[in-house]
């Protein structure tokens, strides 16, 4: 090739690179300014809801009707509420058979049950009466006392509850309370993303306290980027990638208080009554939230091995799990496919 | 000598690569404007403030629990102290990026960066 020719091309090429710059430069600036976020107190926690579209009047819509419809789960499932589904069927302390519920709350019913039966009792959501006896209170610290945990964990039973997903009723036992805590914010993030899709959003983020679903595609071509809070220091323990759905998190820093040199914290093991141990947190990633949800806490509560088992044989599920007692880190575990997905930082 | 011949003269050169650095400093620098704009402080009944993150200041923020005090100094913004029972919001750290917060949720404050620029992570589990 002669020089000028050489050189013909070098400029072109020049050419080329500008144009691929400029379009690159302008597609992510138009992608930054065209995100909406607000954040919600709702559920007891700090709900944010992002969503990326040029149409900014379309994205305040979206964002409002999506923290409508968490309010309506909240109001649904709440049993802190008193005007709530929940708390009126836990008034009767005489059970109840053939209950008509909503739609909303048999469905978050029956994949708690599905997820009690799969962790062999693990994740329960008639741990109600266990969780009334730790409440966490600020200051003067107390352990319930032994014969409170043994009378409450005799109505502790998640076979005493059978729901009837075609006529959407319920039915449980005497003396069986529900308590959804552990799955409703994860539910209500799905159908907030539901949400989000019916109004034509193409990307977006629901996150609720650390429950988090997505819509559509990552603005990263990699995934979704996802930060897991370190669970004893400011910032995080590192990130993973996902390609969508959701992911959760249960953790024992969430809510706890130290006595004696002992954390104890809000997730409750089923079969003793007492904060589960061994784990520091549970990351899961699933397709819905209300599974990531609830799987976190099955995990958790089961510990590293038979808690890593769970994921890998159930579809779709994925986790990482940082174990350990008190202050003392032990090993950051990862299922199979998400090994490869993980960045330590 | 028509074998040197090019399309382009010199000066059309000298454009081209002056185009292709001017293009190279924006894609790096994100067009000169700086990330985290604007800090934005929520609280309950409505409060609400927004200013310019690097614009220094204290703002304190009533809640159901009493004072949260939220400090906005050197581009970043922090819960320097609360009435909260673990403060975790004050562990939380800094915030200077756009899309992050720090939350108090037993004294309902919300601290938000926002603006435009590149965020490190879509979302936090916690």
């Amino acid at each position: 090739m002669s020089t000028s020719r050489k050189r013909l091309a070098l400029e072109v090429a020049a050419l080329l690179v500008v144009v691929a710059l400029i379009v690159t430069f302008a597609t992510r600036r138009r992608s930054d300014s065209d995100r909406h976020v607000d954040y919600r107190f709702l559920m007891g926690t700090v709900v944010s809801v992002t969503v990326l579209t040029p149409d900014a009047e379309l994205g305040r819509a979206a964002i409002d009707a999506a923290f409508d419809e968490i309010a309506r789960i909240e109001a649904l499932t709440s049993r802190y509420l008193q005007d709530s589904e929940i708390s009126r069927l836990n008034a009767r302390a005489d059970g109840f058979t053939g209950e008509r519920v909503s739609r909303e709350v048999a469905e978050v019913v029956s994949r708690s049950l599905a997820i009690a039966e799969a962790s062999s009792g693990a994740f329960d959501i008639t741990v109600a009466p266990l969780v009334d006896l730790w409440t966490f209170p600020e200051g003067d610290y107390a352990l319930p006392d032994e014969s409170y945990i043994r009378a409450a964990l005799r109505t502790v039973n998640w076979r005493a509850v059978q729901i009837d997903v075609v006529e959407n009723t319920l039915t449980a036992l005497p003396g069986t309370e529900l308590d959804l805590a552990g799955v409703a914010k994860g539910y209500a993030v799905d159908r907030a993303v539901a949400v989000l899709r019916r109004a034509g959003i193409a990307t977006g983020v629901v996150d609720a306290g650390g429950d988090v679903g997505f819509v559509g595609t990552p603005p990263d071509a990699n995934g979704w980027r996802v930060g897991v809070k370190h669970p004893r220091a400011d910032g995080l323990m590192g990130v993973v990638l996902v390609d969508g759905g959701s992911v959760a998190t249960s953790g024992d820093y969430q809510n706890y208080f130290p006595m004696d040199g002992v954390r104890y914290h809000h997730i409750l093991d089923p079969s003793t009554g007492y904060p589960a141990r061994g784990v520091m947190s549970v990351t899961v990633a699933a397709e819905l939230a209300v599974d990531a949800d609830a799987l976190a806490t099955a995990v958790f509560v089961l510990g590293p091995d038979e808690g890593m088992a769970l994921i890998e044989r159930t579809a779709g599920a994925e986790a990482l799990m940082v174990a350990g007692e008190g202050d003392s880190l032990g090993n950051v575990v990862l299922s199979s496919g998400l090994a490869a997905r993980f960045e330590a930082q | 000598m028509a074998g040197d011949r090019t399309l382009l003269t010199f000066a059309d050169r000298l454009v081209l690569y002056v185009l292709v650095g001017a293009a190279l400093v924006l894609f790096v620098t994100g067009g000169g404007q700086g990330y985290g704009v604007t800090v934005r402080i929520t609280g309950d009944g409505g409060f609400e403030y927004l200013a310019p993150l690097d614009s220094d200041t204290i703002v304190e923020v009533e809640g159901p629990l009493g004072t949260t005090v939220v400090g906005v100094v050197d581009g970043e913004a922090r819960v320097l102290s609360s009435p909260c029972p673990h403060e975790l919001c004050v562990k939380m750290g800094a915030v200077r990026t756009p899309g992050r917060a720090v939350v108090c949720v037993p004294n309902r404050v919300v601290v938000t960066v926002v603006g435009d620029g590149p965020t490190p992570t879509d979302a936090v589990t916690r």
